[in-house]
């Protein structure tokens, strides 16, 4: 056990040390700061207004330039593995709008918010927590899993390729996934969702009034469940396409290009679609209550 | 801090327990037929909104245990609006029992006094996100009305008020989040 002696000069030197790693830059600054951070390690980037813009390199530093809106001032400390990048603002100071140009080592996971920012993301390839309330946000060239929350304003994302989980979540804006395979959970009220995916895995999407589209193969334990109060539902998939459908509307039309033929409810309007074909455990299922469904080859 | 797919878990087990098809008439004569309906419609809704409700109270311990709103009194800045405003923003509940409308007020509580803080604009876009999701419920209920044994509507209205839940507790948690993330 340390003497109290020892233990306080531990502290001692800690606490310099933090402030040796913490550095504040001010309103109207420009800023061009660096600082070394562990290859996989947690990088979080806030700002109230503007833009965050954060690319992964193979650099073991957090690069920050940008400049500072008026009002606002920088903090910039690095703890152990994680880097702390924040933007802050008066409290009941709403002016100052800033926009961050943040490189951070390539395997770091990244967790950024905002207010009203914009969020672009290139190259991380650890896990990313992306959060705006107003703002459009894009990654791109993502591996691992993403969650990605808004308000209002679009979500383009385009993976690797790889397996990963992406949970997203928008009111009004449209959600579009490209070129990623594995898990896909998309709900936005009114957006559309537009997923092109490797392969799909188990995936839950929904919306009220917005459309559904999905490209993509099925795995062999894929289960897909997607509803819609008002909105269309289009599935386009590729490859064998076993699996247990069971596709119902209430007052919507259902269209097939493949397997059998809808049939109508016997008491009341909708039709519904029910059949399997092969041998996979796959299954896919989509319900609406206005809205049309269709199922197609990709 | 436990994750919101916990209230997606309750809501699969509850869905799985229900039943993917109901057996339908038999095609007897229209009056044995209508008077056959007429006994056991009522009895077909009243365990069809018991297991709503329970899957729904599943849902709703979920979602608010996801949020911490069972944990304690809610901290942070803004006043919860009364009860009589809540209610004029969402669709009145059917078929759901006290736990279930307790949970919901609750959230709802927590969500109102939330984005009480958002700039205008935002606000007005999340108010407008909450209507039109309490729209698509009130034609749901609509539509069960008119078509009350329908397994396919019972589901959508499950759906739709989950979906009301998770939209509520989704934005107070984002607005929350980056409440504490970026102020000074």
């Amino acid at each position: 056990m340390n003497s109290p002696d020892v233990s306080g000069r531990k502290a001692r030197l800690y606490t310099a040390l933090l402030l040796l790693a913490a550095t504040t830059a001010f309103a109207g600054e420009t800023v061009d700061e660096r600082q070394p951070a562990t290859a996989r390690g947690t990088v979080e980037v806030s700002n109230v207004a503007g833009t965050i813009t954060v690319r992964g390199t193979s650099r073991e530093e957090v690069h920050v330039t940008g400049e500072l809106g008026s009002k606002a001032r920088l903090e910039f400390s690095v703890e152990g593995a994680r880097t702390i990048v924040k933007v802050v603002l008066p409290k009941s100071s709403n002016s100052g709008s800033t926009d961050l140009d943040v490189e951070v080592p390539n395997g770091s996971d990244l967790t950024v918010s905002g207010v009203s920012i914009d969020i672009d993301v290139t190259d991380v390839h650890g896990r990313l927590d992306l959060q705006t309330i107003s703002g459009e946000v894009q990654a791109e060239g993502f591996d691992r899993d993403v969650r990605i929350n808004t308000v209002s304003g679009d979500i383009n994302l385009r993976g690797n390729k790889g397996s990963a989980v992406a949970n997203i979540a928008s009111t009004s804006g449209n959600i579009e996934i490209k070129n990623m395979g594995g898990d896909a959970n998309a709900t936005s009220v009114s957006g559309d969702l537009n997923l092109r995916l490797t392969s799909v895995g188990r995936s839950r999407l929904r919306t009220t009034s917005g459309t559904i589209t999905l490209y993509g193969e099925l795995t062999k334990d894929a289960r897909v469940d997607s509803e819609t109060v008002s909105g269309d539902i289009n599935f386009y998939l590729g490859g064998s396409r076993d699996g247990d459908y069971e596709i119902a509307t209430a007052v919507g039309e259902i269209s097939n290009c493949f397997g059998p033929e809808p049939t109508s409810h016997r008491y009341g309007p909708g039709e519904e679609l029910k059949f399997s074909q092969g041998s996979t455990s796959a299954s896919l299922r989509a319900k609406t209550l206005s809205g049309d469904i269709s199922l197609c080859k990709e | 801090m436990t994750q919101p797919t916990e209230g997606n878990d309750a809501l699969s087990r509850a869905l799985q327990r229900l039943p993917t098809d109901i057996e339908p008439p038999h095609d007897l004569w229209p009056g044995v037929a209508a008077a056959i309906a007429r006994e056991r419609r009522p009895q077909r809704a009243s365990v069809w909104a018991m297991r709503i409700a329970a899957g729904l109270v599943c849902v709703a311990i979920g979602t608010g245990l996801g949020y911490g709103l069972f944990r304690g009194p809610a901290t942070g800045p803004g006043v919860g609006p009364s009860q009589e405003a809540i209610n004029t923003w969402l669709v009145k509940p059917v078929m759901m029992d006290a736990g279930y409308q307790k949970a919901r007020m609750q959230l709802a509580s927590e969500f109102f006094r939330r984005i009480a803080d958002l700039p205008a604009n935002d606000r007005a876009r999340v108010q407008k996100g909450l209507k039109q999701i309490e729209d698509g419920l009130r034609e749901l209920n609509d539509a069960l009305k008119s078509h009350p044994d329908s397994v396919l509507l019972q589901q959508l209205v499950l759906g739709a008020y989950q979906q009301e839940l998770e939209y509520m507790q989704n934005v107070a948690s984002l607005t929350q989040t980056v409440s504490e993330q970026t102020q000074t």
